[in-house]
């Protein structure tokens, strides 16, 4: 065993752990999962315009896409990622665009007495998402953040 | 240049396939069979024998549900792959330092 050897060995976990962080987080998601995911999350804040089983039907079905999506994505990626091999402030930063937006958006549209205020948010939200997630995936799974 | 082997230094994770292998598992929670066999240009047989080696030493735990199959890192696995890593530095480091490889005569 010589230190070339050694240095080798380094260079291809290195290597070979990048290569499953890139497998698991791709750089573009698929078209269907953004903007599966950003109507998903659309439906969740719209449930704030209904009461009662409706507003719990929205949930469930805005939840039952977005986690169905993601199973989906990591079913094709053949990868889920620990999210000790994330960054945690990219996706904690969509998630909070995503969250700001929505409330600001609805809160001004109610302020104004518009009607669906909370749809007209949650779309708001849901566009910011499928704006951000990618970007922040690229960011939470870039090189150099090791397990 | 030819230096011993430090502690941590695991001969079965050093194979190159296993080292690859479990390389590209670390950093996922568990990845699907075909992923590996895609990853590393194996074949099935070959690389369920590899895969079957690193379970019997506690490293590798695989999953089937159905015609579907994961392989993770156990929490032993995990363990030793960063201490083959850092035996693996700790050569680096004592070749790259003279004074570590060389130490000063005492007069």
């Amino acid at each position: 065993m010589d230190v070339d050897e050694a240095s080798k060995a380094l260079a291809e976990m290195q290597r070979r752990s990048e290569q499953t962080l890139r497998q698991g987080s791709p750089s573009r998601f698929p078209g269907w999962y953004t903007w599966g995911s950003a109507a998903g999350l659309a439906l969740i804040f719209a449930s704030g315009d209904f009461s009662g089983w409706a507003a719990i039907g929205l949930i469930t079905a805005g939840v039952a896409l977005t986690g169905g999506l993601s199973v989906l994505l990591e079913r094709i990626t053949g990868v889920r990622l620990r999210m000790r091999a994330l960054r945690v402030w990219p996706i904690a930063l969509v998630i909070a665009a995503i969250l700001v937006t929505a409330i600001v958006v609805g809160s001004v549209m109610r302020l104004y007495d518009v009607p669906w205020d909370s749809s007209i948010g949650g779309l708001a939200g849901g566009l910011v998402g499928a704006l951000g997630m990618g970007r922040a995936q690229t960011a939470a799974a870039r090189p150099g953040n090791r397990p | 240049m030819t230096s011993a082997r430090p502690a941590g230094f695991n001969e079965l994770l050093h194979f190159p396939v296993r080292l690859t292998i479990v390389s590209l598992l670390a950093p996922a929670a568990h990845v699907e069979f075909s992923y590996l066999r895609e990853a590393t240009g194996l074949s099935d047989s070959a690389l369920s024998k590899q895969l079957t080696n690193l379970q019997e030493a506690g490293y590798v735990e695989v999953r089937r549900t159905g015609r579907r199959a994961t392989a993770r890192l156990t929490s032993a696995g995990r363990q030793a792959l960063s201490d083959h890593a850092a035996a693996l530095r700790a050569m680096l480091g004592v070749a790259l330092d003279p004074a570590i490889e060389s130490p000063p005569l005492s007069p």
